[in-house]
Order: structure tokens, then sequence, then C-alpha cells
């Protein structure tokens, strides 16, 4: 059996050297001798205030949210035993972005914070219910047709959203924001979405030994005593908490959940269990890398984050495809 | 394959069938505006009953002195279907807005006025002049340039001798640079625009790191975007924002910073008077 741990070490090292690197990147440039200045003292001079207030927040967000996309993707993975099984592909990101535009352009989110976030989960869980609903027991294609449909739904549900909302910036900054983004973001985004993702998380981690089982195929499962009912509703939830809390702050965040699981997958063992924290890892890396791109790279304003990775994310997609392809009967 | 010239060359036969015939020498008597700032302008320039219709955006204006003005007239939003049904005998519109509407009409051979869009004050003489002009109204376009001048004149007597350093921040991600009119309306107020500087023309991409390091002595913010639920509004809880700015906030009425009218004086006599009574309630504070 391969053990995963130095690759979990691995890991946390290179996350930890972008973690100090997303805080040098920014519009201002704040030398890094400051940088850890401003990371303790929560002051008043103003490369103290960027770093803290505005860096440190954003960094945190990245890892949080690159995680739980980079997990649920694994543990989308697990359960379908699908490859291009992830949020995005089968449609829970634009389920949780229409519960959250529904939040922000109706109101509800200014009357408590916790709208969006909670609306963003309830979005997520009904996506990838009529997902699951209507692919299951259809090979790969029908899942990703199923997550295609769902998407469009989610997309035309949206736009009527925007067509009826009081606001008449509404179109132009909902277009924004669903380019995905983790930009002028606070700590009150982290402290908004962390405890979901930590429950959504501990749950996607709990049905890691299902998984294993799962792998052996249904009826094996079932003999070694795993309730299928009961793992899909646990990964239906996990999967609705994690990601929808996250889209409601950050936007839509393509193909961190597809390419995060495959990425590391080779140095595992293949057990999905085995994967779940990896996959979080790599998903947490993956965000936070991209997050610094947008930074760094100057080409007008601000790249949006959800298209960097969709950029990055889409040839792998394709690679994918073509590989399904060859393998195909 | 649908055919979108066939379809316009068909519409605007109908129209020219429709069109009524119009007499040079005559005023107009039944104007159409298809543009929210020339709906402003004619509202201000015509009495209700020789306007047919102005736009749905200046009905339901969150300006309640435009939309009590605009309550009197029709409505229209900005189709040829509604230029058939309504026959007017002069349409006035903007120069980049409805392009469909307006290239067929001007197919179809209807009376068109065109306005540009005025991004200083030389600009909203300009055009106030040539519209009155056009509707038969010079003298009361006069009266209006008039009482612009005499505000601006007054504006500039009393200018404050310290400028206050501003910027239209609202979260959105971009803010007014140079070529703007809120630059113009702001530099007439006493202000100065910290994101008009050279190579940032028009919108300029503007994040929290450049607030904070430009730090303005106030952030200027669109109040029509506060009275509706949206992102923007949240962008003002942002904890930067409440730390640093949430005593130096003043709000402005966009509509009058999106149209360039001879009321932009009066919008910049009011920005001065936010800025003047923010800026006294900080002495008071510190």
């Amino acid at each position: 059996m391969r053990s995963s741990f130095p690759m979990i070490v691995l890991l946390l090292a290179l996350l930890s050297i972008l973690f100090f690197l997303s805080l040098l990147a920014g519009r201002v440039w704040i030398p890094p001798s400051e940088v850890f200045s401003g990371l303790f003292s929560g002051g008043t001079e103003l490369s103290e205030i960027i770093i803290f207030e505005l860096r440190l927040p954003r960094a945190v967000l990245a890892v949080v949210i690159g995680a739980s996309l980079g997990m649920s993707g694994a543990v989308l993975q697990g359960l379908t035993r699908n490859p291009l099984a992830e949020p995005f592909l089968l449609g829970v990101s634009a389920g949780a972005s229409l519960g959250a535009v529904i939040a922000i352009y109706f109101g509800l989110a200014a009357m408590f914070a916790a709208a969006t976030p909670f609306l963003g989960i309830v979005g997520a869980f009904s996506a990838t219910a009529i997902t699951f609903a209507l692919g299951r027991g259809g090979g790969t294609l029908a899942l990703i047709l199923a997550g295609a449909a769902v998407s469009g739904l989610g997309g035309a549900l949206i736009a009527l959203s925007l067509n009826l909302a009081p606001n008449a910036n509404a179109a132009y900054e909902i277009m924004n924001w669903l380019m995905g983004s983790l930009s002028d973001r606070s700590w009150d985004h982290v402290f908004l979405v962390l405890p979901f993702v930590l429950i959504g998380g501990a749950i996607l981690i709990s049905t890691g030994r299902a998984l294993d089982a799962l792998s052996l195929g249904e009826t094996q499962a079932q003999s070694l005593g795993v309730d299928l009912l009961h793992l899909r509703l646990l990964v239906l939830f996990g999967t609705a908490i994690a990601v929808g809390s996250a889209t409601s702050v950050a936007g839509v965040i393509g193909f961190i959940g597809l390419v995060a699981p495959h990425l590391i997958r080779p140095w595992t063992d293949y057990q999905p269990s085995h994967v779940i924290i990896p996959a979080a890892l790599a998903g947490a890396v993956l965000l936070l890398g991209a997050d610094i791109a947008t930074r760094i790279i100057h080409i007008g304003p601000e790249l949006k984050l959800g298209v960097f990775t969709s950029l990055i994310g889409t040839p792998f997609f394709f690679w994918h495809v073509v590989k399904l392809r060859k393998t195909a009967p | 394959m649908f055919d979108v010239w066939r379809m316009i060359s068909l519409v605007s036969g109908l129209l020219l069938m429709a069109a009524p015939s119009i007499s040079q020498a005559q005023s107009p008597q039944r104007v159409m505006s298809l543009n929210m700032c020339t709906d402003q302008l004619i509202l201000n320039l015509l009495p209700a009953s020789r306007i047919t219709s102005v736009t749905f955006l200046s009905h339901s204006s969150p300006n309640a002195a435009l939309s009590a003005l605009a309550a009197h007239v029709g409505i229209n939003y900005g189709t040829a279907e509604e230029v058939l049904s309504q026959r007017p005998d002069l349409i006035v519109s903007g120069d980049t807005s409805t392009p469909t509407t307006r290239a067929i009409l001007g197919h179809a051979g209807y009376e068109l006025h065109e306005v540009p869009s005025a991004d200083n004050f030389e600009e909203i003489r300009e055009i106030t002049r040539k519209l009155g002009q056009v509707l038969g109204e010079e003298i009361r376009a006069e009266e209006m340039i008039v009482r612009m001048e005499a505000t601006l004149k007054e504006l500039v007597e009393t200018m404050p001798q310290k400028k206050i350093r501003v910027v239209a921040w609202d979260g959105g991600g971009f803010v007014p640079g140079r070529g703007l009119l809120f630059n113009e309306i702001l530099s007439v107020a006493g202000g100065i625009n910290i994101a008009a500087v050279d190579g940032n023309d028009y919108l300029v991409d503007f994040d929290l790191e450049e607030l904070l390091q430009a730090r303005p002595d106030l952030i200027a913010y669109a109040s029509a975007t506060l009275k509706a639920p949206a992102l923007r509004t949240q962008a003002l809880q942002h904890r930067i924002v409440r730390r640093f700015y949430e005593h130096r906030l003043i709000t402005y009425a966009d509509n009058l910073y999106v149209c360039g009218l001879p009321q932009s004086a009066e919008a910049a006599k009011d920005l001065r008077a936010a800025m003047a009574m923010v800026m006294e309630s900080l002495e008071v504070l510190q």
C-alpha cells in the first residue's frame, strides 16, 4: 500500500510557500519584511492594514474554498465512480450561484449576512439532487449530461432573477461576480464561510470508508454493510454545504474539483478515502496559485479567478475526454 | 437564414407609410424621447401637452423631481413599434442608445434629433441650445443655460481654497477617471478626483488596496445604488470601509452625473454642500 503521507507533507510545504507569496501579491508593493510585521500586528500602518485586513483573509479564503472544491471533487468522483464528476460540471456551482443571486438581489443578504451562504447551500443541494436523480444508472455520459442540463437551468434561472431584480446594475454586477473572484474580501467573509466549509468537509471526510467499499461495486459495498442511500445523502449534504457556501463568497470557480483529485491520485493507492485529504490540499494549492497569478498577470483589469481556473482547467477536461474516447469500448 | 436587413427594410417601409408630414416652419407638437438623458431635457423644455412619451427609466427614476415630471406624459421602451403607434412628429434620442430603432427610423425618414452625451459644461451648453432650436424653445433653453451659468459663477466665486480629495468608489471595481462628467462636477464643486491622473481616462480599475494607499478625504457613493439591494451596497459593509470611511462618505444623485444637463450645476452645488458638511463634522470629531 502506498502511503499518502509524504505527498501530504509536500503539499503542505507548497501551500505554505504559496501562502506567503500570496501576501506579497497585490496592487501595492509591500517588502517581505513589512509583510511579516503586518501579519502579527494588525496595526495602523498602511502596509499592516493591507496585509492583515485584505491579503491575509484573501489567502485564507483561497485555501478554504480551494480545499472544499478539491475535496468535493474527490468524493463525487468516488461516489459516482466517474472521473469527470466535479461540482462545476455537475451543476452544483450553478445551483449555488442561483441561491446566492436570489439572496443578494431580493434583499435577503441585506437583512442577515448568512442568507447568501444559506441560499447558496439550498441551491447547491437542489442542483446536486436533480443531477444525481437524472444521471443515476446512465454511466459517465448521463451524469455529465444531467450536470449540463442542471447548469443550463441554473443559468436560465439566474438570468430570470436578474431580469426581475429591482437594481439596474444587477446584470453587470452579477456577470462580474459569476466570473469568480477573491478580490476585496475580508475577515467577515472568512467567518461567514468557514463554519459551513468545516461542517461540509467533516461530512465529506466521514464518507471515506464507505467510498472505499463502493469502489468494489454497489453489491459488494452493500454486502460489507454500506447503506448506499445514507452514503449518497451524506455526499449530497457535504458537497452542497461546502460548495454552496464557498460559491456564495467567491462566485463560480470551475475545474478545481476536477483537476485536484486527478493530479494527486497517481501518487496514492487509488483508494477514495486516501484521496480526499490530498485532494483538498491540492485544491487549496491550485486555487491559491491561481489567485496569485490573477494578481501578477497584468493585462488590464484584474483577471477574474474563475476565468483563470477555467482557462487552465478546460484543457485538462479536453485531455480527459480524449482519454475516455480511447478507452471506451 | 433570418435576414435582418430585409426585416429592417420592411419595418422601415411601414414606418415610412405611417410617417406624418412635418412642416419645418412649425414647432414639433408630438415629441418622443428614446433616451433617459434626453427625457430630462425635453421634460424641462416642453410642456407635457407637447410630449408624446419618455422612457420607462424616467418614470421609475429615483430622482423624485424627474419622475414627477414624467408621470404626466406617456411611456416608451425605445422600440420602433412604439413609434408607429405613438406617431410623434419629432423623435429625440441619444447618439448611442437604441441603435436598431434609430437605424430603422432614419431609414424611414422620420424626423430624428440625436443628442450626444455631454461630459462637461461646455458640451451641456451646446446640446441644450441645439435642442432648444430643434424644439422651437430657444428662449426656454437660454433661460436654463442662464440659470446654470449663474450657479457656476457663484460656485467659482465661493470656491474653497482647500481642495477635497475624492474618489467615486462603490466597490464595483471601476471608478470614474478623466473625461467623465463626474470629474467636471467634482472639480466645479471644489474637489479633486484622485483617480483622474494621466492615463486614467473614463472608467478606471480600482481596488481596496489602492483606496487605502490613495487615502482620499472622502468617498463619493452613487445614491441610486443604495436604494435597491446589490453587491455594491454590500461593499459599504467591508470592514476597511467601515473603519476608515464610515464618517467620510457622501452620496450623490448619480442620474445627474450620468446625463450632462443644465441641472448638473445644481448637482455641483449640492456636492459642495455635502462635502463641506462631512468635512466640518470630521473637524468636530477630531
